[in-house]
Formats: C-alpha cells, structure tokens, sequence
C-alpha cells in the first residue's frame, strides 16, 4: 500500500491505518528534526509528535494525487523552524561520524579531500539558513528538486540556484581553512 | 510488530479523541474564500485603474503640459495619486495572495505578478465594454 492510498483510507474514515503513517516516518522524521533543531532526543521526539498530531488534523487537505512525503517533511520543516524560532537557536547539522559516511556525495561536489570531511560539515553550519535547510534536504534527505520545491514553498528553479549558491560558499570555506 | 511509545501515544490520542481531523469542508471553505478573496481584489483593482484613467483624462489631461510650468503643476497637484497608490496596493496585495494558491508557490514572483496583472488587464477592459452600465462617469463625477 502507498502513503498515499494508506492517506486516502484515513481520509474516508478508517483512522486506524494512522499508525502505518507513524510507523513509516517516525525514524525520518526523528533524524530530519534532529538535523534541523540539533537538539537532545526528548525535545527532538516533542517535536515529532507536534508533527505528527497537527498532520493527523490537517490529513484533509491533503490532496492524494500529490506525493505525501513532501506533505509530511513540510509540516515537520514548519515544525522545526517554530521551534528553532521558539527557543533563538541557529540551525545546526550535526556532525555524527555515520552521517559523514553517508554523505559522499556532498564530499565530491564540494571536491575536497579526504581529510577535509570535518570541515565540510562545519562549514555547512557557517551558511545562512536558507541554503542550510536546501543542503539539508538534498544531500541528507536525498529529497529531489521537485520535492524539495513543495516542502519549502519555494520555485523549483530556486533549488538549483541556491544548491548552486551553497557549494559556491562551502568552497569558499574550505579554502579559507586550509589557508588558516 | 511491537508498537513504539510514540505510536501508541498517537493512537491513543484519536481513540480518546483528544485530537480530531479538520473536515473536508472546513479546508473547501478556506481555499474557497482565498479564490474569492483574489476575485475581489482583481475586481477591485480594475475598477480603481478604469477610475484612475477617467480622473486623468477629466482632471489632469495631458494638454495642461502645453502651458508650461503653470501647467505641470496643475497636473501634479490635481493627480489622482491616492487611486493609484490604491491600485498598486491591491495588485501587491493580489500577488502576495495568487502565491499561497495551489502551485503557485513553485512559481517565481515575478510570474505571479505578471499573471495577476494579466487578470486585471483582462478584468479592466472587461469593465471598460461595461462601464456604461455602471453609470461610473456619473458616481466619480462625486470625486
């Protein structure tokens, strides 16, 4: 079953199937706050559960032609951006060793070597916040264009823009630290 | 499969009734009133610009250029600059609303503003076929 039949099922009545929601997305969703709001894992799972009470009132709007990840990763952006306003706290990645393996990709784009990997993620943290939330989502979420389009409520040409933009910066970064 | 804390604590939560989903309606209400809302700004819009043009041509015709300095600041002083500030506010205001509906928001300002301003032209010269039916000559003759 899709999210998105699993969304229409709940839609026409059968509340029930919510837990096959919760069930798909809770760890997702847990690491893409953690991400965001870099905060312990109580206030990471208070949160979540913010997100996915306020996506339970608002499953009505939800228009079952449309991808429903994109729908859910909104609300829990939403969600993490009040919080982070709520408590003045900057959006910080965080720099766990396994997300470094994880994140090649993000490596090679940015062309730097091995031992520059540290100074990458913290790099990142030196971004404004718009192009952190965009680097977030694609290299982290592996979100496409499109998706990352529909969950910031921004032009898809945009996206491309400000990845273009992020690189640009993080090079500029790490140059700066390899001449320190 | 064994339930997480989180999930039980969800589920818990709808059985109890603690939290309950928005109706299909109440979403239909909402995005219908938006619709409307833009309808009547783009109604409101070209109305204002036919009324900006008509106080221009009856007020300030560009003739009173051909008198020199005397001329110019006739027209300056009797431009009807608080219709065309109102004009300029509701095609920002139309914009910033035509961005929150549906796809728009992949669009980029610049579209949105010139699809909003598309509408009003269409809605302007629509109201001009008609304007004799309003009897708008008359009611701005007031102004």
């Amino acid at each position: 079953m899709t999210d998105e039949e699993i969304v229409k099922s709940i839609q026409d009545g059968n509340k029930e199937n919510y837990e096959l929601i919760v069930e798909r997305y809770e760890k997702k969703l847990f690491f893409y706050i953690k991400k965001m709001i870099n905060q312990p894992a109580e206030e990471v799972e208070d949160v979540l559960q913010e997100v996915f009470i306020n996506s339970y009132i608002n499953i009505q709007s939800f228009d079952t032609k449309k991808k429903f990840s994109s729908w859910i990763y909104r609300i829990a952006h939403n969600k993490s951006v009040d919080y982070i306003k709520k408590v003045k706290l900057k959006i910080k990645i965080c720099e766990d060793d396994d997300l470094f393996e994880e994140n090649n990709k993000l490596i090679e784009d940015v062309l730097v070597e091995e031992e520059n990997k540290t100074q990458v993620f913290r790099s990142i943290n030196l971004l404004e916040e718009k192009y952190k939330e965009v680097v977030l989502l694609y290299y982290y979420e592996n979100k496409s264009y499109e998706e990352i389009s529909e969950i910031l409520r921004i032009p898809t040409n945009n996206v491309g823009v400000m990845l273009f933009r992020a690189k640009e910066k993080l090079k500029v970064f790490l140059k700066n630290y390899e001449k320190n | 499969m064994k339930k997480t804390k989180l999930e039980k604590q969800i589920m818990e939560k709808i059985e109890n009734k603690e939290i309950k989903m928005k109706s299909k309606w109440w979403f239909f209400a909402k995005t219908t009133s938006l619709r409307g809302i833009i309808l009547l700004n783009i109604l409101l819009c070209s109305i204002i610009l036919s009324a900006t043009v008509y106080l221009v041509s009856l007020k300030t015709p560009l003739e009173l250029f051909s008198y020199g300095n005397i001329g110019m600041e006739i027209f300056f002083n009797d431009f009807p600059y608080i219709w065309l500030i109102s004009a300029v506010v509701l095609i920002i205001s139309g914009t910033i609303l035509l961005s929150k509906v549906g796809d728009n928001y992949r669009k980029t300002t610049k579209t949105v503003l010139a699809i909003n301003i598309v509408f009003i032209i269409i809605a302007t010269l629509i109201f001009g076929l008609l304007k004799n039916s309003f009897n708008l000559e008359s009611w701005l003759g007031r102004f």
